[in-house]
């Protein structure tokens, strides 16, 4: 168990900038996930962590001490792979017992722990197979069991879950969560699936373009995102975002959208984003509702239906009850609930 | 770097033994050559002549013109063949039934023959008189029976070509067989679904995409067939008079017979650099269209 | 083909006809095809085998049938042509020179694959280029090396000069193949504590096996046959099994029984292995390509 410090650490492939300068700490035994499209610096910041990748510039600390040019074996970190990164010579067995193994233990002690771990993940009858005999969970749950077998000080993950079927990767979600709080130890995970991220974080870092973007609890990053990329990349359907202005406290767009906010404090602005979660809009009366416009495609998707319409330039998607039906272009009015709007600078795409 | 003791040190038994055993006698083989040194004179490096043995090689060495024609009309014959025969080959026993596989191992078997074992075998198998396959071709072809294949200047240089077909045709059938299997087979189903015949399907389907295949085999052959020098040494001796006589093998000779190293150097260069040009014109004209 | 509504068979059209005659006769020219290979590339061979068996008389005489002897290879082991320690020769350089040639050649693979050198890729093609330069380059200045500190005529020379043809190509070979293995297996082994160079014993030699063995097949196939480095640096002591054929040529003429005997010995590894040489080299070729 440790934390887990970067302090000023950065990587450049290169002339590209893999990760920016950036510093974090990771408490002991918290779920860190690093989330973000592809490309963004998240296995990079991962790896770096590992000792698989060397910075270029800062320093990594694991329980205040400087790791930052140890060999990935004196870290006392352990890894599971996007592809599982099993050893397809070895038996279940001999993969889980690998760590202990290079650490010299003996053969009995070694064969006392692999059962230990493969009770936990439930491996027991699989020990004596190759990997190539194995499902993918089954391969999954090899590739954790060796991870944990040593109780290292940090657990890291590359996207475990992107290569098992939907299923699967749901019950797999609550497995991991499930061993990582009984055995408390750190942990980073990286994925570019925000449900992942949500449900399984203490914490959640947002990057892209190898900046972060924001650093902060499931419930902080959903309700108060930092700038228009994590409103947008945040939720399923994504927010709605309008482009318009705001005078008087009012917020007007093309399409004769009017919304009062409810903090008029506001300053005047001739470019502000709105964001609206389909969520958190009620579906109305056409006629003296906020937004307004043609119904444009309504979706059922059995627990609701979404209704999207088009609003001058924008085109506007909320979730109304499932029982609601529309006719082809019908005129649909949507209400927001003015306590979840949010207010994006349009330049810098800052929250407001 | 951390693993800096490992980057180098698992390259050093490597970079030992090239250095060693190729870098050293290329490099030292042109000192050679700007050298006056016959080892039946000297056994000490004789005087330094600069380019003289390259100005008498270019000006003044008819015989040594001869062996590069020689090279030019074997090399020709035996990649062209060679290429043609081993993709019938290959179209023939592209299968995975019993037969073919058993059929495959077979022609393996000559490409895993020692070429001077090929070499001495069919000197044997076309030797007047006793020699089976000489036989067999003077029973086919009457007008051919009283020839001494490998004695006679018309024939000895086809004998030559062929039987380099014959060790080499296996090896490149199985390049083409391992291509073949590699095509996605949904280019040939849409053909057939289009209509077009086996022809049609072959080279306008088939060929195309095994084009980057058959362009490395090409290059590859080429290389082979102006190195070779062991069929050479074993079945013809570069006979009759110097009718099969390679630069490869004018080279042997000059070094290996007359001990004129100096010389030898010195061509073994001139057909080291003709390599390297047609190796880049090769590449040129094959690779090149594809960037 | 049932027709429910009629109960008759429907008279197959002319086209229908057509394209199943066409079937057939391309299904026979097929076998014939086949037939004609499987004839030609094994018939020569054997032929030498049978010959291996005959007395002298039959050897010149082209009758089919004869009666088998083993006077040869009795003759073969004696003073005269020592076919033993021919053999034995042929082991100790062709064991030798794998010895070395595999475990530098797996080391420098991984390197190459797996670390950025200055320079690049430039190393690992320079070095295969070094292949294109002719035999005879190489070996002049080896021969003036070997003679000078006494080598020449002995296994170490042969096993030296064999690693310089040897080892580029298995480094390329290996190379390709730790090229396709995913680094996940290696980063996991190093994440689990192993070091760099444990992880590459533990596991990617084990995992890299298949390219390992392709590349020790092929270099066993090219050091049992070499001729002509062995033919210059070898006169007695050291003499392999492909040199030793050309002693099959004496003064009295050619006793062509003693070369197939000699023959047949070279040839015997090569038939016990020939299938695997097809696997692997099918295997290698395919994963290659489907990358």
């Amino acid at each position: 168990m440790a934390s887990v410090e970067l302090d000023g650490i950065g990587k450049k492939f290169g002339d590209v900038v893999g990760v920016a300068t950036q510093s974090m700490t990771i408490h002991d035994g918290e779920f860190m996930v690093f989330l973000g499209p592809s490309g963004c610096g998240k296995t990079t910041t991962m790896r770096m962590i590992a000792g698989l990748l060397e910075p270029s510039e800062g320093r990594v600390l694991v329980d205040g001490e400087d790791v930052t040019y140890d060999a990935p074996k004196d870290r006392d970190i352990a890894m599971v792979f996007q592809n599982y990164g099993l050893y397809p010579h070895m038996s279940v067995g001999e993969n889980i017992g690998y760590p202990l193994k290079v650490r010299g233990l003996s053969k009995a002690d070694r064969k006392a722990q692999i059962q230990d771990v493969a009770e936990r993940v439930e491996l027991t009858q699989l020990l004596d197979r190759r990997p190539s005999a194995l499902s993918g969970g089954q391969r999954q749950r090899v590739a954790l069991a060796r991870a944990i077998v040593r109780r290292p000080k940090v657990f890291l993950m590359d996207e475990p879950l992107s290569n098992l079927d939907a299923q699967l990767r749901v019950s797999m979600r609550a497995e991991i969560k499930h061993l990582q709080q009984e055995m408390g130890i750190t942990t980073v995970y990286v994925t570019h699936d925000q449900i992942e991220a949500l449900t399984l974080a203490d914490r959640i870092v947002i990057m892209q373009k190898g900046v972060i973007q924001q650093l902060g609890t499931p419930e902080e990053i959903y309700n108060t995102p930092a700038n228009l990329f994590v409103a947008n990349f945040i939720g399923s359907p994504s927010m709605n975002l309008i482009n318009g202005s705001l005078e008087n406290g009012i917020f007007t767009a093309p399409g004769g959208v009017h919304v009062p906010l409810k903090d008029s404090s506001q300053k005047n602005r001739a470019n502000v984003v709105l964001g609206i979660r389909p969520e958190d809009m009620s579906v109305c009366d056409a006629v003296g509702a906020m937004i307004s416009g043609v119904l444009y495609n309504s979706e059922m998707t059995g627990d609701a239906v979404f209704a999207t319409i088009d609003v001058g330039e924008a085109r506007v998607c909320a979730r109304g009850d499932r029982h609601l039906r529309f006719q082809k272009a019908q005129k649909v009015g949507f209400d927001l609930d003015l306590d979840y709007v949010h207010l994006f600078d349009g330049k810098s795409g800052a929250r407001l | 770097m951390r693993d800096s003791a490992l980057k180098w040190g698992l390259l050093a038994p490597a970079i030992l033994i090239s250095i060693a055993m190729l870098f050293y006698p290329i490099g030292r083989s042109f000192w050679y050559s700007l050298h006056d040194w016959n080892l039946t004179i000297s056994p000490q490096l004789g005087p330094f002549i600069g380019l003289d043995n390259y100005v008498r090689l270019l000006t003044d060495d008819p015989q040594f013109w001869h062996s590069v024609w020689v090279s030019c009309v074997f090399s020709f014959f035996s990649v062209f063949t060679t290429i043609v025969v081993s993709m019938l080959m290959a179209l023939l026993l592209q299968g995975s039934r019993q037969l073919e596989i058993n059929v495959r191992s077979i022609l393996v078997l000559a490409f895993a023959m020692s070429p001077a074992l090929v070499g001495i075998s069919w000197r044997f198998l076309l030797a007047p008189e006793f020699g089976a396959a000489d036989a067999v071709i003077g029973w086919i072809f009457p007008r051919w029976a009283d020839v001494p294949i490998l004695a006679d200047t018309s024939t000895a240089m086809v004998a030559l070509v062929l039987v380099d077909v014959w060790h080499w045709a296996p090896y490149f059938m199985l390049t083409f067989i391992g291509a073949l299997a590699s095509l996605p087979q949904e280019t040939i189903e849409a053909g057939q679904i289009d209509g077009a015949g086996r022809f049609r399907i072959f080279f306008g389907i088939v060929l195309p995409q095994l084009k980057g295949v058959l362009a490395i085999a090409i290059l590859l052959k080429t290389i082979f067939s102006i190195k070779m020098l062991e069929q050479v040494i074993t079945m013809t001796s570069g006979g009759p008079g110097s009718e099969t006589s390679t630069v490869p093998h004018k080279v042997y000779e000059t070094a290996f017979k007359f001990y004129d190293f100096g010389y030898a150097a010195a061509m073994a260069y001139f057909l080291a650099a003709a390599m390297l040009v047609l190796a880049m014109i090769y590449s040129r004209m094959l690779f090149g269209g594809q960037k | 083909m049932t027709s429910l509504s009629s109960g008759v068979a429907p008279m197959p059209t002319k086209a229908q006809i057509r394209r199943q005659r066409n079937r057939k006769t391309m299904s026979v020219l097929r076998i014939v095809g086949i037939l004609l290979i499987t004839a030609l590339w094994l018939l020569p061979v054997l032929w030498i085998c049978a010959t291996a068996f005959k007395s002298p008389g039959d050897v010149i005489s082209l009758d089919i049938f004869f009666t088998p002897t083993l006077d040869n290879f009795a003759k073969a082991v004696g003073p005269n042509y020592q076919l033993g320690g021919r053999i034995w020769n042929s082991i100790i350089v062709t064991v030798g020179t794998l010895l070395v040639a595999i475990p530098s050649s797996t080391a420098a693979a991984y390197a190459f694959s797996r670390f950025r050198y200055p320079g690049g890729i430039v190393w690992p093609i320079g070095l295969l280029a070094t292949q294109f330069v002719p035999a005879v380059m190489i070996i002049i200045p080896l021969f003036i090396l070997f003679r000078s500190i006494g080598l020449l005529d002995t296994p170490i020379a042969l096993i030296a000069v064999n690693l310089s043809v040897v080892v580029p190509y298995a480094i390329w070979m290996i190379k390709g193949f730790m090229d396709a293995l995913p680094m996940d297996m290696e980063e996991a082994a190093m994440m689990d504590g192993a070091s760099r160079f444990r992880a590459l014993i533990d596991v990617v030699i084990p995992v890299a096996m298949p390219g390992i063995i392709t590349a020790t097949i092929f270099c066993f196939v090219v050091t049992w046959n070499e001729f002509f480095y062995a033919l210059i640096l070898t006169s007695n002591d050291s003499v392999t099994l492909p040199v030793s054929l050309m002693s099959a040529r004496t003064d009295k003429g050619d006793e062509w029984e003693i070369m197939a005997v000699i023959g047949l010995t070279i040839m015997v590894p090569m038939m016990l292995i020939s299938r695997v040489v097809q696997r692997h080299f099918l295997k290698g070729l395919t994963a290659g390509a489907v990358k």
